[in-house]
Parts: structure tokens; sequence; C-alpha cells
């Protein structure tokens, strides 16, 4: 029996710090009364203030009121393509892993060739074709995660599909489909939760990248690579409204990480 | 003469997060010529007596003694260094585990000069000539080849006479060795206690590690039997083993499965047959007008095969495309409802494929499997699917086969879940648990904190619960310490007498074999060699093979007499 791995207090504060930004994802009104499209001119880019905690932008709009907004668009981008990335990762690295050699071979090198991309290249390609937007950001970010998904799947699922217990549990008549889906499938999804999680910082940083270079969502909606990519012209005169979204950004992106590397070397120390 | 090893009231602990007592209060000595074995199951403490010999407790270790010395030093306040000065030189040591034990980035070569070069042993030039010298006197042919080769090219009798090779390279006055012959073929471990043997005879003293009283009657003359840290019992080999003192010792002796126990208990406990027989026993087999296992005729009725195999061939691709390698030849068999056949033969004779085959697992590429006179290559789904539940499968690595993401509730439950309700699968399941002498408490436990023996039951138990009509055993106990394995052999038995399943029973382990089985099958490279009564088998075996193998059989001095006094 393995010890109990000790929660360290970088794993609490990072955990502290996701719930945070999930919370001013879904529900941004409970920690800012001030809209974050109210723009005033006469307050254009001023510095951080007990009016305005961490100053204004050049439309005169409060920061932090954006940031928190703000947090919704980062948020549901990484999700949503980590989301993609997993589901049509699961499904290429079972089929791969537990059908016929030549779908193996066919998918398994389609993969490669995925991978030989860039995925921030392959995201930018594909919002040329599409169009910019939301959905098509979701998508196009979660197609270059696919590979690490699929790979890992795949070989989860032959070390599974070679076990004794899958050999076993062929001696009671079960059908195969059965098999597959009763013991190969979840055994083989057991690493996929750290993996979304490690995933989720690296797919938040590609959206943020994405919508500074104007391909996501558009002004004035409230994004964190959108504010960046707008301070980027005045940051000697307001130098907070760049390095607020910028702290906002890491520190979400950093606290994925945090947790993700804990749920991992938890669930290493299983066996 | 002084002793090489003596040791007064040694103690040795682990300090982690609980503490560990492993060695509490031993004494021994080693004189010089003189072969002392240290016999127990697993845990109690003669692997960490070797190693506070050699100072290799690690760590996180705390050794005591009134008195310890090695080689005629103290060995309690010897620092690294003088350790290092002092293993492979007056002492060499042999590890348990020849695979791990051998650096598989190093030919043996290089593995055995590390030793001739630390110790000066000879001089520079001469080191290559004194590496394939140990190899040739350890039995290896053709050494200059062989000393080139890496540890996974050699097969597991010659990386053990490497490992010797490198023990003895130093010209130590004592030689560690801990279960030297443990997972070697009966044949490789008559060749290896013969070599171990020889150099005891030329005055290297030795202190011998192992759970088999077989193989330490064949090397030692004086044997300490260890239980739980303590010397339960010691004295001189021929004694102790014939006229055992201690019931610990009585207990291990007895729990030995062999000709002389054939018939007899090994272990203590009783299986309740009457529910057993209620739970397990396969469907009806002792009616006569079930066709699929009596035919009847105008001059009487004859009793059907449950399972039986006709010319059964199967080959494996050899790799990179080399042809292939005939993995089983051309084997007839047959059991009959009830019986318990054995399937002996060493690594490689093809018998875990046999089973495989016999499984339906895999199909043959001639010949064909008939179960209960259908065969496996049935068309028909719903005749295959019969079947598959009338054969079930009890492997050697049972955690293995069990699902780690389950409980031993939803093991035992899975292949009956669909064809009762839940209810009953659960009444099923508790009854089965109950017959097999597992308390209920563990059907909430993940398999994977379960001990060996407990695996194995739970193992059986599942197999049992779709009523087979055999179960096919691949290597069943070769894992488990001998009480537990009699434990096991027990078990399997009488849940044989008393339900009529037939058992289909895979060993390399001949005194298994000959205690437990009605038929027997002696395989090699992939040939039925002999077949037959288990008594005629080993009484006069015929093929020389046979003869080799029985031959090689390590004997107990209580098994040539023919019972414990």
């Amino acid at each position: 029996m393995s010890r109990p791995l000790r929660l360290r207090w970088s794993v609490i504060l990072a955990s502290l710090l996701l719930g945070l930004a999930v919370l001013a994802a879904v529900w941004p009104s409970l920690l800012t009364a001030i809209d974050p499209l109210y723009a005033n001119p006469l307050e254009s880019n001023q510095p951080p203030s007990a009016q305005h905690l961490v100053g204004t932008d050049l439309q005169g709009r409060d920061l932090l009121a954006r940031i928190i907004y703000g947090a919704r668009h980062s948020l549901i981008i990484g999700l949503g393509a980590v989301v993609v990335s997993v589901l049509a990762g699961t499904v290429l690295g079972l089929l791969a892993g537990a059908g016929p050699n030549w779908l193996d071979q066919l998918i398994s090198r389609a993969i490669d060739i995925l991978c030989a991309f860039p995925s921030i290249l392959l995201a930018l390609v594909f919002i040329a074709f599409t169009g910019p937007g939301v959905p098509n950001l979701i998508l196009a970010l979660g197609l270059g995660g696919i590979p690490s998904f699929a790979r890992v799947v795949r070989s989860q699922v032959q070390v599974a599909r070679t076990s004794g217990y899958v050999e076993q549990a062929s001696t009671y008549a079960l059908p195969r489909w059965r098999i597959i889906l009763r013991h190969v499938l979840p055994n083989a999804l057991g690493p996929l939760p750290i993996l979304a999680t490690l995933g989720l910082g690296g797919a938040i940083i590609g959206s943020s990248g994405m919508s500074f270079l104007g391909l996501g969502p558009q002004p004035p909606t409230a994004e964190w690579g959108l504010m960046l990519s707008d301070s980027r012209n005045y940051l000697r005169v307001a130098w907070w409204t760049g390095v607020f979204p910028g702290v906002a950004l890491t520190t979400v992106v950093i606290s994925a990480t945090v947790v993700g590397r804990w749920l991992q070397r938890r669930y290493e120390r299983r066996f | 003469m002084t002793a090489l090893v003596s040791i007064d009231n040694l103690s040795v602990s682990f300090t982690g997060r609980h503490r560990v007592d492993a060695v509490k209060g031993l004494s021994l000595s080693v004189r010089p010529g003189q072969a002392v074995a240290l016999v127990g199951e697993s845990g109690s403490g003669k692997s960490v007596t070797a190693r506070s010999i050699v100072g290799l407790t690690g760590p996180d270790s705390v050794v005591t003694a009134d008195r310890f010395e090695v080689a005629g030093r103290d060995a309690l306040s010897l620092s690294e260094r003088q350790w290092r000065q002092l293993r492979g030189g007056a002492i060499g040591f042999v590890l348990q585990d020849a695979l791990t034990a051998l650096d598989p980035l190093r030919t043996v070569q290089q593995e055995i000069s590390e030793v001739l070069r630390a110790h000066k042993v000879v001089p520079r030039r001469q080191i290559d000539q004194r590496v394939q010298d140990l190899l040739r006197d350890v039995g290896v042919d053709d050494p200059e080849f062989r000393a080139k080769q890496y540890a996974h090219q050699l097969s597991g009798g010659l990386r053990q006479r490497a490992l010797i090779a490198s023990g003895l390279a130093g010209q130590p006055d004592l030689l560690v060795v801990d279960e030297p012959t443990t997972a070697l073929d009966v044949t490789i471990q008559a060749q290896i206690l013969a070599l171990l043997r020889a150099h005891r005879e030329r005055g290297t003293a030795m202190l011998v590690i192992s759970h088999d009283l077989a193989v330490v009657s064949q090397l030692a003359d004086y044997v300490i039997v260890m239980n739980d840290g303590l010397a339960v019992e010691e004295g001189p080999t021929e004694e102790v083993l014939t006229h055992p003192a201690h019931p610990y010792t009585r207990d291990l002796l007895s729990a030995i499965p062999s000709q002389a126990s054939r018939g007899r208990r090994l272990s203590q406990g009783r299986v309740d047959l009457v529910a057993a027989a209620e739970l397990a026993a396969p469907v009806r087999t002792d009616q006569v007008d079930d066709p699929r296992f009596y035919s009847v005729a105008a001059d009487g009725v004859t009793v059907q095969p449950v399972l039986q195999a006709s010319g059964v061939t199967k080959f494996f691709p050899l790799p990179g495309g080399r042809g292939r390698r005939r993995a089983v030849a051309d084997v007839d068999l047959s059991l009959f409802p009830g019986q318990k056949l054995g399937i002996v033969g060493e690594s490689g004779s093809g018998k875990s494929t046999l089973a495989r085959v016999l499984l339906g697992l895999i199909a043959p590429d001639q010949g064909e499997v008939r179960v209960a006179g259908e065969s496996w290559a049935t068309s028909d789904r719903a005749a295959w699917r019969r079947l598959r539940r009338q054969v079930q499968f009890i492997s050697q690595d049972s955690i293995g086969s069990f699902d780690p993401r389950y409980t031993v509730a939803e093991i035992i439950a899975e292949p009956i879940l669909g064809q009762l309700d839940p209810d009953q699968v659960q009444d099923r399941v508790r009854r089965l648990l109950g017959v097999v002498g597992l308390p209920e408490r563990v059907l909430s436990v993940s398999p994977r904190l379960l001990s060996g023996g407990q695996a194995q039951r739970v193992a059986i138990c599942r197999a049992l619960a779709l009523r087979p009509t055999v179960i096919i055993c691949d290597e069943p106990v070769s894992a488990l310490d001998v009480s537990i394995q009699a434990q096991v052999l027990d078990l399997l038995n009488e849940l044989n007498s008393a339900t009529g399943t037939a058992l289909a029973f895979i060993s390399h382990d001949l005194g298994v074999v000959r205690h437990l089985v009605d038929q027997v099958i002696v395989m090699n490279n992939g040939f039925v060699v002999e077949q037959g009564d288990v008594e005629a088998v080993f009484d006069q075996p015929r093929h020389p093979y046979t003869q080799s193998l029985i031959q090689a059989i390590p004997q107990l001095p209580t098994h040539r007499q023919g019972e414990i006094t």
C-alpha cells in the first residue's frame, strides 16, 4: 500500500486559484459589480486606484471587471479545445489500439502527420479556412491536441488488451465489444484526466495567442488575449493594461499545470 | 579453525513509516568447509539475514548484535569502503534473481572481470583467461563465446551459472547464495546443485538461503529453520528433516507435496463438500441420458471425455520472418469427467500454449479440441458460447487476471452476471466465497490488496462460478509459499472430488503433480513424450526424457524413507 501523497500548499493554492477562475467564468457578477463594457473616455488609461483597483484601459473601461469577465472566454475555449482533443483522441486511439492492423497503420500514420505540424500553425491554417469565432477556435486548437491523447490511449489499450484480465474475461463468453467497453476502455482511460488537466494550460495559452492575433472573439468582448493585444501600443504609458491580464493568464496556466502534475504523481503512486 | 561468520543475537529492523523487525535475535556460525542453510517462507527474515552478512541491508535498516564477525572482522564497525573490500573478495554473494542481478548493458566478460580487477585477483593480462576458466569451471560450454554475450541472450540456467562464476571470481572463503535454483527447470536445478556441491567439496564454505527444503537437503549439512525473524529449529540437515522437533518444521515438511503425500491432506482446514457440490457441480454429469457425456449402446454405457484434443499442432512465427517454430506438435489427450490430468514439462515445452489451445483462446493450426463432444471450431455461436462456459481458467498470475478497477465481489460475479438476477448473483458470490474459505469482508476489497493465497482462492471461486466441467490451471501454485501452496492444492483436490469438475493441471513441479493428479502427460519441445497413469509414469518412466526429469527431482530424506517420524 502506498502512502497518501502529502497535499502541499502549492497544490492547495493552485486549486483555489483555479476555483476562483472557474467562479469568475461561471458567475462573474458575483466578483464585480462593474460592467466590463461600460466605457468612460474621461477615465482613459487611469492607473490603479481605489475606484479602479487595477486601473482602466484606453477606452476607460474597468480593467478588473474585464479580467474577471474575460476568464469565461479563456476557460471555455481552453476547456472546449481539450474536450475536442480528448474525444477525438480517445476514439482514434481506441480504433488504432483495438482495431485490425491496417486501421492501426492508417490512424497511426495520420497522427504522425498531424504531429509534424506545430499546433499553433495548424490552428492558424484551420482558422484561415473557416474564419474566426469561438466555435472555430475551439476546433482549431483541439485539432493540435489530438495526437498526444490518441497515442496515449492507443498504447494503454494495447496494454489492457494483452492483460490477464482481458484473457480471463474472454473465457466467460462475453462478446468482444463488451470486453472492450467493460475492461479495455476504462483501464486505458486512467491517465487521461491528468493529461487533460496538463493540456488545459497549453490550450488556454493557445486560445489567448489566437485572440491576440485577432482570430478569436472580436472586440469589444473582454478576453485576455485581446486585452493583451490592445495594450501593446500603450505599455509605456499604461503598463497595467498589459501586466494584469498577463498575470491572470499566467496564474491560471501555472495553476492548471500544478494541479495536473499533482494528479499525475498521485496516479503513478498507485503502482 | 575459526568461524568465517560468527553471529550472536542478530537483530535487523527497518525504520520506515512502520517499523518492521525482520530478524529478531538470530545466532549462527559458518565454519570453513561447512554449508549452512537458512530455510523459511517469505517474510521469515532469511534473505535479510543473508544481506546483513554482506552489509547490504540498506540505509533504512538498523543492525544490532552481541557479536557479528565476518571473515574475522567486526562487521558492525565496518565502513562502506571496508565492506566493498570484503564483498566479492572474502565473501562471494549470488543474488536471488539472475536476470536483474546482471547488468543488461554489460557482457558476462565485463561483469566477471570487474570483480577480478577490483580485488586484483590476477594480473591484468590474465583477466580474460581467468574469466573463461571461471565460466568453464561452472559448467558453461564454449566460454569464449558466452563471455561476449549479454544477460538477455542467455538462458536461465546459463545466467545463474554466470552469476555463480562472478560470485566465485574473488576466490571467496564463503559463498552466500540466495535462492540459487528458484525459477529454474528441474534438470537445470539438478546441474546447479551439483555445481555448488562440487565447490563445497573443494572447501568453499556456503550459506544457502532457500524456501525449498528438498534443495537444502541436497546442499547443506546444517540447517536453520526460520519463521517470523526467529530460528525455530536448527541442527544437522538429516536430523532436522527426518526428526523435526518443532511443530513449525513439522508443518512445513508435511506441506510438501510428493509421492508420499498422495491421498493425504497437506494443510489444516476443510472444505464444505456439500455446499461445494451444490454450488459448483457441473450441470449433472452423472445423468446417463445426457448424450454430451455418455453414450448408450447395446453393450453398455461409455463415458465421453469432457475435453479431448486430437492431433493438435500449433506453430508460432519466428521473429524476423525466419520461418516458424512448432510450439505444440500433434498432441492427443482425453480428460474424463471428474478426472485430474497433469501436464508437465520444462519451460519452452509448449505446455502453456497447449493450455491456451485447450481453452479455445487460440485456434490450433492442425487438429481439433472437443469439449463434451463439441469442437471449438464450431460455427454455431450459441454452441460456442455453451462450450466457452464449460471450460474455465486459473492462471499463475491471478492478480494480473483481475481487472484492477473491480472489487473482489465484482470479479467473482462477472461470469454469472446477466444469467441470474442481481440478488441471486450476490447470494451465489457470497456462498462461493465461503466454499473457498475466504471471509466475507474481502468482497469489497480491491484485488491488488490480496495476498498470493487469497488471490488464488478468488480465482478458484470465479472459475467455479459458471459450474464448468473442466478447469484448466496453468501453474496455479508456483508463486506461492509451501504452506499456502498446500492449502490451495488441498482446496483444488477437495473441490474436484466434491463437484466432479475435471482438472487439467499444468505444472513444472513434479512433486505437486505426483501429489495431485490421476493421469499425466509429459511434454518436451511441443511433443507428448509419455502419458499414462501418474503412478506408472513416475515409477517406471519409459522415455529417456521422462527418466532424466524424474531423476532430477531433489529428494527429501523423509521421502526416501517414506514417512515422517
